[in-house]
């Protein structure tokens, strides 16, 4: 299907449908929108997609790269029409259905991007994951600590991490960060990475923040980082 | 109030040392930079950075060195769809050792013609700051107090910080804490010291109507300290005629 912007009117209708089936409505998704000229703006380029599902937040980042790239689409990371389309588009794989049905979308913000909300605007299912992707797309797969989990549930880490731009934007600390959290093999989350505990990515957040204080941590690579991490990550660095 | 623990000595570069303004020649936005580091006495050969960002696009420009400051030729933030929102980051390293930061100024904006030609020596630097849902913060961390104010909280961050309502609101209280912690917390008690903003916080404080020019000795405890702060804070209100111009704005459209 051709990607398409949703305007005014399709975003109050998008927001409207999340509102319901908040409050037990209708669960048809209300895929008109996605066409009807009444709702939609188009892009000004042609961007295909087709309806799939990912594995995690790096396969749909990297899918999305593609496509854009492919359409020499770009300056799309603030463009909250597209990416609300795209999220009503593939609302299968941000908002799955459960067994009867039932969807649970969380809040607005992981569907409708908040561009100009600092606070927010990472949290959008899509967008987030393909701004990480973007700023890492020299090599994407150091940023895995903040894309390999699923993409309708990022998580503690993601949260933790990717509310920071001093933290996302920078190469050594996703090295770092990705070394620390990501299992090599299997390239899942490893256990204990979110939460609280030591060497959690709360935790790691807490030490860089004290370390930018006296280093410039953008020089520094991942492994550099590593070295110097106090012992409460030697459980992470070691698996 | 922010507070983190600065071990290293690391140097705050003033705000009013740094001077960015935006170009809007054909294609993407790009940037010039003044500089001005001869008076922090950093190693002639310390390498100078600049750094632009917003969000997640982060670009990253050298520019010489501390004796010599040398702007990169190519200076467009080429990631950057427009200059709306970006911030710059200046950092000073030492040069055998990249990674050990001498000095370093933080969000700072671009800023207009008008606004460079203005002075910039302030007791209280006002700058924008991503602060969530909070609409202030009082900055403590640096070489001197600064006042953050959100920028995304309205369309214009400097028209909220002048308005009548945020100040009749806002600088009593930071009045308040920056006394708190030059009084009590450091007990400082130099007025003369023309380099240090404490000295000029506490002259500031002694010329208000009915306040001892100096503050009280705290070697015996606090209590009188904390009695005079509160009448610089209550002079100082007093002065700016706060609660008048307050009422006034609150009736009138901007305090609707």
């Amino acid at each position: 299907m051709r990607v398409a912007r949703l305007n005014e009117n399709g975003l109050a209708n998008f927001e409207g449908w999340l509102d319901s089936i908040r409050q037990g409505g209708s669960l048809d998704v209300p895929t008109a929108t996605l066409t009807d000229t009444q709702f939609v703006e188009p892009l000004g380029v042609d961007v295909e997609v087709e309806p799939r599902s990912f594995a995690n937040r790096f396969e749909a980042a990297e899918y999305l790269h593609e496509r854009f790239a492919a359409a020499e689409l770009t300056n799309v990371e603030r463009d909250r029409g597209l990416w609300a389309w795209l999220s009503l588009f593939y609302i299968d794989a941000v908002c799955p259905a459960g067994t009867g049905g039932e969807r649970k979308p969380g809040a607005t913000a992981r569907h409708i991007p908040e561009p100009k909300n600092f606070q927010r605007y990472y949290r959008h299912l899509l967008a987030g994951p393909f701004r990480i992707y973007r700023a890492h797309r020299d090599n994407p797969q150091s940023a895995l600590a903040l894309l390999c989990q699923p993409l309708d549930s990022p998580g503690d880490v993601v949260e933790q991490l990717a509310s920071r731009q001093e933290l996302v934007t920078n190469r050594g600390i996703m090295e770092l960060a990705t070394k620390l959290y990501v299992d090599s093999e299997s390239l899942t989350q490893k256990r204990g990475a979110g939460g609280k505990g030591g060497g959690s990515a709360r935790r790691l957040s807490d030490v860089i923040e004290q370390f930018d204080l006296t280093w410039d941590l953008y020089a520094a690579t991942g492994d550099e980082l590593a070295a110097v991490m106090p012992k409460e990550f030697s459980r992470f660095l070691k698996v | 109030m922010i507070r983190r623990l600065n071990y290293t000595g690391r140097v705050k570069i003033h705000r009013r040392d740094v001077r960015l303004s935006t170009r809007t020649d054909e294609g993407p936005p790009s940037f010039d930079a003044d500089l001005r580091l001869t008076d922090y006495e950093l190693p002639a050969d310390a390498l100078v950075f600049v750094e632009a960002y917003r969000q997640t696009t982060w670009m990253r420009f050298p520019f010489g060195t501390a004796a010599v400051v040398r702007p990169p030729a190519d200076r467009r933030l080429a990631e950057f769809d427009s200059p709306d929102g970006i911030l710059f980051r200046v950092k000073v390293t030492q040069a055998r050792d990249e990674h050990i930061l001498l000095a370093a100024a933080d969000r700072i904006p671009l800023a207009s013609p008008e606004e460079l030609d203005a002075d910039h020596d302030s007791l209280l630097p006002v700058n924008p700051a991503e602060l969530g849902d909070e609409l202030w913060q009082l900055d403590m961390d640096g070489a001197e107090p600064e006042l953050l104010v959100n920028v995304s909280a309205v369309a214009d961050w400097r028209q909220l910080a002048r308005s009548t309502t945020f100040m009749a609101l806002v600088y009593p209280e930071i009045v308040r804490q920056v006394l708190q912690v030059i009084v009590i917390e450091e007990k400082h008690r130099d007025t003369d010291d023309d380099t240090d903003w404490k000295s000029k916080w506490l002259r500031f404080a002694g010329m208000l109507p009915g306040i001892e020019p100096n503050p009280p000795d705290t070697s015996a405890g606090d209590g009188e300290a904390r009695d005079w702060i509160e009448q610089v804070v209550a002079a100082f209100a007093k002065k700016m005629d706060f609660k008048v111009k307050f009422a006034a704005a609150w009736h009138s459209k901007e305090g609707a």
